[in-house]
């Protein structure tokens, strides 16, 4: 992480408690000679309802650091605390309850799961979470809706996820980040 | 999610179409090739099906299985009957006979000749006729499948004729007249089976000093088969068995004299782990494919335990789809093939075993596919 910079962006920031806390995270990959060191002492706060990006070179550490505060990959040492949370202190169990209830994710590479439909895709996290199927199907469809895409959410979204029509395959992949999340994440491209 | 988990499953329509059609395969041949040993097994005694229940086969103690005629004398049958315990006690003979047709032409047949007095041991099925028939002189009872098959006759026109009650057959340069015809489960070599007396049977088989081939029993009430049978044994230098006992006797030296149930057994094993190989490796590879799915899953909050329900539902419904396929398959088989001469037997252990098979392969998959979920990092959903 050492050339990635921290771009606070200014915006409506609600109160003062800070939603990520981390100090120190250090986080490496691989043993020995081929030892990296991905994440080296990293301190960062990032406030309630505040927007932030991170900006770097590939491979400095962004998607590392990312996947460390969303609780789907452990850092080595240092204090990381999510919305209240220490995530250092967390089982992997722990973990898995905490991301279904509190992150929303939005992939760099969308991650959509081509058998099932618009509508399927986006209600995952709700049935996930353990909502029925239909009102699952229901919230997702209103979410659709609000992303542009009310009128492909059926069987025939499908194939348009397969034609390389980036701008319309991210759609579903922002409607599937639950809007109960309280801390998104979105990578690369999605990002912006 | 086991909603979301089916439509993974057939969504990768090779994949699914690749699993169901191996473990189909595999249900298949595991079903059909034992219910065809079993069906041939079943003829190898189908004479003891046909002749009843009696307490004890009494016969001489070199006969190795039903078919394997081993004469003794006829003296032999009064030391039986003076065994204690013994009811009553009956003589049957059974062997070989060569029937003249009408072209010149000969068929070999079964001959069984029933005690005179009681007919007992005679067939319980009778198409046309009655068994007390056989009391009227020089007759005889044929079995419908060789009366309407290898023991017909030639119309003026060339086709065949089966042989009805009131024609005369040449049994060994003697005169028979078929006075009956009766319904037995098809021999193992589907030879026509003849019934007549057991004095009309020894008056029509080549003269030989001893032609007594078994001894039916029945014991007394409160008798002891197995008692009995080492009395007969002690007595008389005879061995005697139950009905099981001669039935599993007889199955036992096929098994033993023959390779059927290693050329049974190796297409069965082979069928196994061929349909089970392929059916495991696509579907493990089906797993590899869905992992980056499983990871996002798994990134969105989705439990260990909740991503195992889906493997393994996926590997059931891809297991039973299979596991139906084949059974049905096998049930359209025998379907086409009830009435004809194929030897088929479908136990209903047989697709019990096979699906419980099946299921191992499911199970043992889905495990191995499980455990490559369970140690997935859901970080592996962000690499590009």
């Amino acid at each position: 992480m050492s050339a990635a910079t921290v771009l606070p962006v200014a915006g409506e920031i609600g109160g003062e408690n800070l939603a990520v806390r981390l100090r120190g995270i250090t986080r490496s990959f691989g043993r020995g000679e081929s030892k990296v060191l991905a994440l080296r002492g990293i301190d960062l706060d990032v406030r309630q309802g505040e927007l932030m990006m991170l900006v770097g070179p590939s491979g400095c550490g962004k998607t590392t650091l990312i996947s460390v505060i969303a609780a789907i990959l452990d850092a080595d040492a240092g204090d990381c605390r999510v919305l209240g949370h220490d995530l250092m202190a967390m089982r992997q169990s722990a973990k898995t309850t905490f991301r279904r209830g509190h992150i929303g994710f939005v992939f760099q590479s969308y991650n959509l799961l081509p058998s099932l439909t618009a509508t399927e895709n986006v209600a995952v996290p709700l049935l996930i979470r353990g909502h029925g199927r239909m009102a699952a199907l229901t919230a997702a469809r209103r979410v659709l809706g609000e992303v542009g895409l009310a009128g492909r959410r059926g069987g025939a979204a499908r194939p348009a996820f397969r034609r390389p029509a980036a701008a319309r395959r991210h759609r579903p992949g922002l409607g599937r980040r639950s809007g109960a999340n309280r801390l998104r994440r979105a990578d690369q491209r999605i990002g912006s | 999610m086991l909603a979301i988990a089916l439509k993974m499953l057939t969504g990768n329509r090779g994949k699914y179409f690749a699993i169901v059609v191996a473990l189909g395969f595999t249900s298949f041949v595991m079903t059909q090739q034992p219910a065809t040993f079993f069906g041939i097994m079943a003829r190898t005694f189908s004479f003891l099906t046909d002749t009843g229940r009696v307490d004890l086969w009494v016969m001489d103690a070199k006969v190795q299985y039903v078919d394997d005629a081993k004469p003794m004398q006829d003296t032999k049958l009064y030391a039986v009957r003076g065994v204690e315990g013994v009811e009553w006690a009956v003589p049957m003979y059974k062997g070989s006979i060569r029937a003249r047709l009408d072209d010149g032409t000969f068929q070999n047949c079964v001959l069984v000749g029933l005690d005179d007095v009681s007919l007992i041991g005679g067939p319980a099925d009778m198409v046309e006729g009655h068994l007390a028939d056989l009391r009227r002189s020089d007759s005889i009872i044929v079995d419908i499948d060789g009366a309407s098959t290898r023991l017909a006759r030639k119309s003026a026109d060339g086709a065949a004729r089966p042989l009805g009650i009131g024609d005369v057959v040449e049994l060994n340069d003697h005169r028979a007249t078929v006075v009956g015809l009766s319904r037995l489960s098809a021999t193992f070599q589907s030879q026509p089976v003849i019934h007549t007396t057991y004095a009309r049977a020894k008056a029509f088989v080549p003269a030989e000093r001893k032609l007594l081939t078994f001894i039916l029993v029945k014991l007394r009430p409160d008798a002891d088969p197995a008692v009995v049978a080492e009395r007969i044994r002690a007595a008389t230098g005879l061995a005697a068995y139950d009905w099981n006992e001669f039935r599993y006797k007889t199955v036992l030296y096929f098994i033993r004299n023959t390779g059927i149930l290693i050329n049974f057994g190796l297409s069965i094993t082979l069928a196994f782990l061929i349909g089970a190989a392929i059916a495991g490796q696509t579907f493990y590879a089906f797993t590899l494919e869905n992992l980056r799915h499983f990871g996002v899953l798994k990134a969105l909050g989705a439990g260990n335990g909740t991503l195992a329900k889906m493997v393994l539902v996926q590997a059931l419904v891809a297991g039973a789809t299979g596991y139906g396929l084949g059974v049905g398959g096998v049930a359209v088989f025998s379907h086409f093939v009830v009435g004809s001469n194929f030897r088929f037997l479908l136990l209903w252990q047989i697709p019990l075993i096979t699906g419980l098979m099946i299921l191992l392969v499911c199970v043992l998959t889905a495990l191995l596919s499980i455990r490559k979920v369970i140690k997935l990092e859901p970080a592996v959903v962000f690499k590009a």
